[in-house]
């Protein structure tokens, strides 16, 4: 939304069109919220804590690893955490700031300060994302060995950690898609795909 | 409909060898050299301009003025200039000026030298304020090579 009026405040006509543009992009990411539903489902519950509380034990209870409820876990997790970077404008989905780049994008306009607090803001986005998966999917404060290395929110700062690095990792690896690449992407893979988890959730729930 | 999943598997897989990649490059040692701080040798066949052997022993250079360098030499950067010998034999070098101006390293003059008395250097952070600053005199720095 803050992008909508951004592009509204700038006032140039290209640039409206880019952001009907980005506004479709995003409501392409609600197969991450569908993939959030998933987990719901499972989990029963909305609490975030309670969903960690029920990651406990060892390595093969975090949720990314209970095939036992759904078989495609894994494939959950790694939807949620591709709509976490597209949804952050990361890596290689960076159109917005590309076209900046480019001298028509919405960060042009703004310097010092003003530019700072995007990023600072962009990076806080990413560190929510992460931090959302982790607790989600990968068992939040639980220690993969509990003897070993007691719980704690060390292990929360270690996991959140790890996605940030992976999610940095994807940066430097993948070049940037195109609108095409990310919309198709999104629209013809990616929602498919949730969809199709969603229903077999139900199903095994239903039969489990 | 038909490529469907193969591009799926296909499209995943070849994402995974990318990531696989970029994460053996960031385990190798970085090849960054820091350089004022730190800097390159050169390697034994690199040309800079020339510069002057001396003798071992006695710290002349092994120069007899026979001029072939300077004859040889397409763009006339080499001028020099020697004096009868004290002891009778052969010329001695006095001036060996190279104007690294209009050189073009084709190392004409070093393989005209049948003396042994010129050879590359392995010089190539060369920056100087003026023209003048490319007006070597060989023998020169020789003597402040040889400190």
């Amino acid at each position: 939304m803050g992008l909508l009026f951004e592009g509204f405040k700038l006032g140039i006509a290209s640039l409206w069109a880019h952001k009907l543009r980005t506004g479709l992009t995003l409501l392409g990411h609600i197969m991450g919220v569908i993939t959030v539903i998933t987990l719901v489902m499972v989990t029963h519950t909305m609490n975030l804590s309670e969903i960690v509380v029920q990651q406990n034990g060892n390595l093969f209870d975090w949720y990314i690893f209970r095939w036992g409820s759904n078989p495609l876990m894994l494939i959950s997790f790694l939807i949620f955490f591709i709509c976490s970077l597209a949804e952050t404008n990361r890596a290689p989905f960076d159109l917005g700031e590309a076209e900046s780049e480019l001298i028509a994008g919405y960060h042009t306009e703004y310097s010092g300060m003003g530019f700072g607090v995007f990023f600072m803001g962009e990076y806080a986005n990413m560190v929510i994302g992460a931090s959302l998966a982790t607790v989600l999917f990968l068992g939040g404060w639980q220690s993969p060995y509990e003897a070993l290395i007691p719980d704690g929110w060390w292990w929360f700062l270690a996991k959140v950690y790890f996605l940030i690095f992976c999610v940095m990792w994807i940066r430097w690896t993948y070049p940037r898609t195109t609108i095409w690449g990310l919309l198709n992407l999104s629209w013809k893979y990616l929602i498919p795909i949730s969809l199709f988890n969603l229903l077999l959730t139900g199903a095994m729930l239903t039969l489990f | 409909m038909s490529g469907y999943f193969s591009e799926l598997f296909g499209g995943t897989w070849s994402l995974l060898v990318g990531l696989g990649i970029t994460f053996r490059y960031m385990l190798k040692p970085v090849v960054t050299v820091q350089y004022p701080r730190q800097s390159l040798t050169m390697t034994p066949r690199f040309r800079g301009h020339i510069e002057l052997i001396a003798n071992e022993e006695t710290g002349a250079p092994n120069c007899v003025v026979c001029g072939m360098c300077q004859k040889s030499c397409p763009s006339n950067c080499i001028s020099l200039a020697g004096e009868k010998s004290e002891t009778g034999k052969g010329k001695v070098l006095t001036k060996y000026i190279l104007n690294f101006t209009t050189c073009s390293l084709c190392g004409m003059c070093v393989e005209s030298c049948k003396f042994n008395a010129i050879t590359f250097s392995k010089e190539y952070n060369l920056a100087g304020p003026r023209k003048e600053a490319y007006i070597f005199d060989l023998k020169k720095r020789l003597e402040e090579r040889r400190g």
